[in-house]
């Protein structure tokens, strides 16, 4: 068994079902024709056929082979992952309030002390690199980034 | 033409136009020769960029990208046997195994000149068979661009490598994605629960940056491992490539085709070119059993390959609005933000932008030449750009990049769930490029449907009363059944000879 396969393969069909119960209560066309369900019914059928067929393959297929490397560098991996998550919900949640640079800057600074840069480098080069991205962004390509307090 | 192409050429050579040009080579090359990061992804990041630039910069910045980045993947699959984009995969065995054996310089001189040749064959065609192509699509009414887009789909699962099943629902995510918003036929707001922002549908850049960006920042930082120490390139690179070149010149026109025309096939690009050219010389070589031990032949071939299909993306991509691959398919994304719909008709109302694409490929293959010796000769510091500072400041521009285009944090919302989504399915091994695919074309697929459709009163036969369109949708339906007629012919050898190896895919 292919345990990747199968819990991924219903993942989708369960997607796709879901999908398909949304579409319920889509209108009709006037002359009774499906309108605007037709495309996403047949997608999410489709969606739940080959889910089903990929669970199923999963479930008769050999086992793959192990990933490589130890539980405690796949720990701090997810960690990683998740700081990065995070770090962009922060940055959409506080952006507004205190402006592109210091959350850019706080975001950057975050993320490379995690990944093991020396602290004085990580805030030098945070620091450099949120000015840096502002200035490229606000002044020569005229984005307008959120601001805070400050005017940047 | 000459004349077009000479006015396009003096169009290039404003000096902002080649200082964009320059910048966006030097780009290309600095992420192809850096193994996780791709020229789909730098495609994703040059959008904001672009979004500022005239069309005409904007274009040759992600052609020259994108020469100059499939080019650069080469470089550390020769130093460090990792491949600095996909499309180098293919060859990467044998590109290290040569460097090992003291021929570092020649398996790099083969690179560069292979990308030329392959680039400027592929521009030739791009070139000669696009404007042909439109003067014919001109015929083409819903039902024909109904086909087109399904053929598109279609080829975007089979061709693709590995499993088939996943890269169909990898499609249908992107379809079913596509799907958000308000609908063609009536209007009506489809899975957008009540959120204002998700009425337009989902930003198509903004999920490219996720899918493409941030999905790589994760893959990357939940292992990052250390870059093993890269040999010391010789300052004498050409020598000896020329003979071996004229030894393979007709493998260099043999994959310069192969992979024009996997790349005119809408959907699959680079990658799929450099694997089916390998396999073809492969097969086709004396020395196929050498190949993946350490041979200068394969090297040619998929590195002709690669970069010739690059210009056959841009023939379905200008000629109907299909993208030739997920590169092309963020081209289609800059052209529309321009307000330029691709399809036949541009090649009408904007004959000098076309014939300036055409230039600029001609140009960034020429550039390649010193550029990408440049860069072979700097490769050595690019390896050593520690990747924890690179990531973080490679999500900031995705998060700028993202914000940039609507000025929405909800789109930088959307890039964050697209790049979860992506690395989630490549962890799980589904292709990310069929999402994009599915996301451009979806939308493509259901209005020419119901366009289709509600003229004709719902009589679907219809769809089969036109030649062009009977002749994709024959193509079409036969590309179907190409994996059932296999199936059932291994059956039938393994049935004939029970006990030989079982076929397997």
């Amino acid at each position: 068994m292919r345990r990747a396969d199968v819990v991924s393969g219903g993942a989708a069909a369960l997607a796709g079902a879901a999908a398909y119960a949304l579409t319920l209560p889509f209108p009709e066309l006037a002359d009774g024709h499906p309108g605007p369900a037709l495309f996403p019914r047949l997608v999410a059928g489709l969606m739940v056929l080959f889910g089903l067929v990929l669970a199923w393959q999963g479930a008769r297929g050999e086992p793959a082979e192990a990933a490589e490397g130890g539980a405690a560098t796949e720990r701090a991996g997810v960690l990683n992952a998740l700081l990065v998550v995070a770090a962009v919900v922060g940055y959409i949640l506080v952006v507004e309030r205190a402006g592109f640079v210091p959350t850019l800057g706080v975001l950057l600074f975050a993320l490379m002390w995690r990944l093991g840069v020396r602290l004085g480098a990580a805030v030098g080069l945070a620091a450099g690199l949120a000015v840096g991205t502002y200035l490229l962004f606000a002044r020569v390509l005229l984005v307008p980034l959120p601001r805070g307090p400050i005017p940047f | 033409m000459i004349d077009h192409l000479g006015a396009a050429l003096l169009a290039l050579a404003q000096p902002d136009v080649l200082l964009v040009i320059l910048l966006s080579a030097v780009f290309g090359l600095f992420l192809g020769a850096i193994p996780g990061l791709t020229a789909t992804m730098g495609a994703a990041l040059l959008v904001p960029f672009a979004f500022f630039m005239e069309p005409l910069p904007a274009l040759a910045s992600i052609v020259t990208m994108s020469a100059m980045a499939i080019f650069a993947g080469d470089i550390p699959a020769a130093l460090v046997r990792m491949p600095g984009t996909p499309s180098s995969a293919a060859y990467t065995e044998d590109s290290y195994r040569l460097a090992q054996k003291g021929q570092l310089g020649l398996v790099l001189g083969v690179d560069v000149a292979s990308s030329v040749i392959g680039g400027l064959m592929g521009a030739v065609v791009l070139i000669v068979a696009a404007p042909r192509l439109a003067e014919f699509a001109l015929n083409f009414a819903s039902f024909e661009y109904f086909w087109l887009a399904v053929l598109g789909l279609s080829c975007a699962v089979l061709i693709s490598p590995g499993s088939a099943v996943k890269g169909l629902i990898a499609l249908l995510v992107g379809l079913l994605l596509s799907t958000v918003g308000i609908d063609v036929a009536q209007g009506y707001p489809r899975f957008t629960f009540g959120v204002i922002d998700l009425l337009s549908g989902i930003s198509f850049i903004p999920a490219m940056i996720g899918l493409f960006g941030v999905s790589e920042v994760l893959r990357n930082v939940m292992a990052p491992g250390r870059m093993p120490p890269a040999a010391r390139v010789p300052s004498r690179i050409f020598e000896g490539v020329w003979p071996v070149v004229a030894r393979y010149r007709w493998n260099v026109l043999r994959s310069g085709a192969i992979g024009t025309f996997i790349g005119v096939l809408p959907g699959a690009g680079a990658d799929i070119a450099a694997w089916l050219a390998y396999a073809v010389a492969k097969k086709r070589s004396k020395e196929g059993a050498e190949f993946g031990k350490g041979h200068i032949e394969p090297i040619v071939d998929a590195g002709t390959a690669n970069n010739s299909s690059l210009a056959g993306d841009w023939v379905p991509a200008l000629v109907f609005g299909i993208p030739g691959d997920s590169i092309t398919a963020v081209v289609i994304g800059v052209l529309y933000m321009k307000g330029l719909r691709p399809g036949p008709m541009i090649f009408e109302q904007q004959p000098a932008l076309v014939y300036s694409v055409y230039a600029t490929f001609i140009l960034a293959n020429l550039l390649l030449i010193p550029l990408g010796y440049l860069a072979i000769r700097a490769s050595g510091h690019i390896l050593r750009v520690p990747r924890n500072v690179l990531m973080p400041a490679i999500l900031a521009f995705c998060i700028v990049g993202a914000y940039a285009i609507n000025n929405s944090l909800f789109d930088v919302g959307i890039m964050l769930a697209t790049g979860v989504l992506g690395y989630v399915m490549e962890r799980y091994g589904f292709p990310v490029a069929p999402v994009v695919l599915g996301l451009v074309l979806g939308p493509i697929v259901e209005q020419n449907f119901m366009t289709s459709a509600i003229k004709t009163h719902w009589d679907l036969t219809a769809f089969f009363g036109r030649p062009i369109g009977n002749a994709l949708a024959a193509v079409t339906i036969g590309l179907w059944l190409l994996p059932l007629l296999s199936t059932l012919r291994a059956r039938r050898r393994a049935r004939r000879a029970p006990d030989g190896p079982v076929p397997s895919r």
